[in-house]
């Protein structure tokens, strides 16, 4: 990289928690707190009907103002841009500067609960094209880019369970571009009647718990939020005197080119992405002090994601502290990745690495250093963050200590 | 900085099947728009379709089901890779990357899904469907059928989602990540689309000459939808001259902006100003707000007038929601290969909208594409005549 990339706001929606420390709080705590009976919708006849539901989320009435009160993955992300910018103190120190921003989403399912009357069969006569806009996952991120002035690039992707992580890859490379000064890096999901049927009949949902790397572990449990963080060039949050939080040391993206749905053999496509993070970092395998995994829960995931760590890091792989949030708050679907960065970030601000939530008997074939009970406690200088997603799409993060 | 060209083409839309196919559509000024189904029973509409397309013609290996879009990307691809001269199993296409986009992705499949449900029943729905149902299937699935493990990103970003990709592609070449991308982008016409939109006013209406797209035209009253895909292959040029591939054009550069001064300040990104003789080619589909828009940017880019030629493919292909921009970048590398000239006319200007048109004696150098979303964001790609270019 040519100028350091820094990340200099954060934001998060969660079932655990409506901002960054609530959150935060709730992942050190390693309590399976995210999971309850939905309420948004009727799961009778659903095989599922236990999810990551956000039970008490109030939308700014700016916001709703503007996105409508019905468009809830919208205003869950922009719920979190708001505490990301404002962290960032963009409007006080950027916008006033004639700064360019730009805004760079990525989601699984954008606003489709808006258009669910369109995809269902025919809708009502009265039924607004507008509802239909849903369907065009560029929403959310035209809303934000008006509630910020934003008049760089306003983009939004769409690479699945690794979305949240490929939005701060595609913020990374737009930045080294030129085309912005600073960018709100989003993922976000909300969990809808579509996504929700769907995702059941994958077949990849546990009905009890969320136990990742657990010999017992029978599935995820999906979840709805999201995550931002700004992320801008170093000589941007220089200028304007933001607080820089963490640097953005690597980022990489592939695809396991495999299969839709099942993961690759022995994680090929995982140890490709991490050792594409490692060499655009510069950095050697040995200096990576913690991981935060994708760690599902799923029977395949968490054993192919051990396999490609141990591929990578070698003999190092046993020495790095590992986590997964997910036991704690579920699978965020296009969140995950903002989530997970968020919380690495949060990892090397405090010292303190999440434990694993429901951890309690290690699959003899995850012997990696999975952290259970307690946060473990240290100097972590840099972390890697890795998602993965369906159609085999993959992406790490790596952060590194200002 | 690393240079990057374009050494393939390959569009599958209304007007033309491949390179030479698509050109000669555009020199013929041939049509894509004809009658269309809409679903509802009511009134015959107007869409520009693929017709007579068999998937089985492009793909290595017979497979269960692949939602309209995931076919045409497997036949843009296959047509791309055939124009480039590669073979599938190279190692320089496994090296590769992948960008694509779309606005509104496998739409069909994702109605199929639902629609089980809502009428059957949640036990009655085909799991099959769901993982087809991603705005991201068909370029996973392109990733899996030629073992693609590469630098890999997704753009759901509306009607800028296909130029969106090709920049990120280039960018991606740029920085080194990778030498070779596939970039595009694809949609697939379903008559909800043509409801939704219709209904939001925003669908060309007969006026009493059957519905047509007429850009800048002051008759003008909408879009007429379209669909397709296209991939272009683009490469770090000493990668390209290595492989002794054809070079088509040279990318160089791309601009992304949002808000009310979004075209021009994309514009401003790829050429600070508009100079004598650059074609654009345009985004203006027929829309009252939108060409009129695009017409003022342009005017503001070339300092008050219109200083090159300008080309609207829309016209003919109609609305192709996220895959325009890979369109409009197709025709570009078309102008400035062979010097192709696509008649345009508009019969009735607009004096809002005065831009000129397509004219004999000019000697393109350059050919700008802008492609913009209604909800504010826009993407410009400027295309430069490469030295190397061999004209076929």
């Amino acid at each position: 990289m040519d100028e350091r990339i820094v990340i200099t706001g954060l934001g998060a929606v969660t079932p655990i928690g409506l901002n960054t420390e609530e959150t935060w709080r709730a992942l050190l705590r390693g309590r399976p707190d995210a999971f309850r009976p939905l309420r948004r919708f009727d799961t009778r006849d659903m095989a599922f009907s236990v999810g990551g539901e956000i039970p008490n989320f109030e939308p700014n009435p700016d916001d709703v103002a503007l996105a409508g009160p019905s468009d809830r993955a919208a205003l869950l992300m922009m719920s979190a841009a708001r505490e990301a910018l404002e962290q960032a103190e963009w409007r006080e120190k950027g916008a006033t500067s004639g700064l360019r921003l730009g805004i760079i989403l990525s989601t699984n399912f954008g606003s489709v609960e808006c258009a669910e009357e369109w995809l269902g069969g025919n809708p009502a006569p009265g039924t607004m094209g507008s509802d239909f806009d849903g369907l065009s996952f560029q929403r959310a991120a035209d809303f934000l880019a008006r509630r910020w002035g934003a008049e760089g690039p306003v983009m939004n992707l769409s690479l699945s369970c690794a979305s949240g992580t490929a939005a701060i890859a595609a913020a990374a490379s737009l930045l080294k571009s030129g085309q912005a000064d600073a960018i709100l890096a989003g993922g976000y999901d909300a969990l809808s009647r579509f996504a929700w049927i769907g995702l059941s009949a994958l077949r990849t949902m546990s009905r009890t718990a969320v136990r990742p790397f657990d010999r017992r572990r029978d599935g995820t449990i999906f979840s709805e939020g999201a995550g931002a963080l700004l992320v801008e060039r170093e000589s941007t949050a220089r200028r304007r005197d933001a607080p820089v939080l963490a640097v953005l040391v690597g980022t990489a993206l592939n695809n396991n080119a495999f299969h839709l749905t099942a993961p690759a053999r022995e994680g090929a496509g995982t140890v490709a992405v991490m050792q594409q993070a490692l060499l655009q970092a510069e950095l050697a395998p040995e200096q990576v002090d913690h991981i935060n995994a994708h760690g599902t829960g799923t029977i395949p995931n968490d054993l192919t994601e051990t396999q490609a760590i141990q591929a990578v890091f070698g003999s190092h792989a046993s020495k790095i502290p590992i986590t997964s949030i997910k036991g704690t708050v579920g699978h965020l679907m296009g969140a995950a990745g903002s989530v997970e960065a968020i919380a690495s970030v949060l990892t090397l601000r405090d010292g303190r690495i999440p434990p694993v939530a429901n951890l309690e008997e290690p699959d003899p074939a995850c012997a990696l250093d999975y952290v259970r009970g307690e946060p473990r406690k240290g100097r972590f200088r840099t972390v890697l963050s890795n998602s993965a997603g369906i159609g085999g799409c993959n992406a790490a993060v790596i952060v590194s200590v200002p | 900085m690393r240079r990057v060209v374009i050494t393939g083409v390959g569009p599958i839309s209304a007007i033309g099947v491949g390179r030479s196919d698509f050109w000669r559509a555009l020199e013929e000024g041939r049509s894509g728009i004809g009658d269309v189904d809409t679903g509802d029973g009511n009134e015959s509409r107007k869409a520009a379709l693929i017709r007579n397309f068999n998937v089985s013609d492009y793909l290595e290996t017979a497979k269960t089901y692949l939602d309209r879009t995931s076919q045409f990307t497997f036949a843009a691809m296959s047509l791309a890779l055939e124009d480039a001269n590669m073979d599938p199993g190279d190692q320089a296409v496994k090296e590769a990357g992948l960008s694509l986009g779309t606005a509104y992705g496998p739409l069909s499949t994702m109605h199929l899904f639902f629609s089980d449900y809502h009428k059957k029943g949640v036990r009655l729905v085909k799991p099959i469907l769901f993982p087809h149902a991603y705005s991201n299937t068909p370029i996973s699935l392109l990733a899996i059928e030629y073992g693609i493990g590469g630098y890999h990103l997704h753009q759901a970003s509306g009607w800028t989602a296909s130029s969106a990709a090709v920049a990120f592609a280039v960018e991606a070449i740029r920085e080194g990540q990778v030498h070779r991308m596939f970039a595009g982008g694809f949609e697939a016409f379903h008559p909800i689309l043509l409801q939704a939109f219709d209904r939001a006013g925003k669908v060309a209406r007969d006026a009493g000459e059957g519905e047509c797209a007429r850009p800048y035209d002051c008759r003008r009253n909408g879009f007429v939808l379209g669909e397709g895909a296209g991939i272009v292959v683009l490469e770090e040029e000493a990668h390209a001259r290595a492989r002794n591939a054809t070079i088509l054009a040279r990318v160089s550069g791309f601009g992304a902006a949002w808000g009310p001064r979004s075209r021009e300040k994309a514009l401003r990104q790829v050429a600070e100003v508009w100079q004598d003789g650059d074609w654009v080619i345009g985004h203006a589909n027929g829309s009252r707000e939108g060409d009129r828009q695009e017409a003022e940017a342009l005017l503001i880019w070339g300092g008050g007038t219109c200083r090159g030629a300008v080309f609207a493919p829309a016209s003919r292909m109609g609305e192709t929601l996220g895959a325009a921009g890979v369109f409009q970048l197709i025709a570009a590398v078309g102008i400035l290969l062979q010097g192709r000239r696509y008649p345009f006319s508009v019969e009735k200007p607009d004096p809002a909208c005065p831009i000129s048109i397509p004219c004999d004696g000019l000697d393109v150098r350059r050919v700008v594409t802008l492609s913009s979303d209604p909800g504010g964001a826009s993407v410009a790609l400027c295309l430069e005549r490469s030295e190397h270019a061999v004209s076929t």
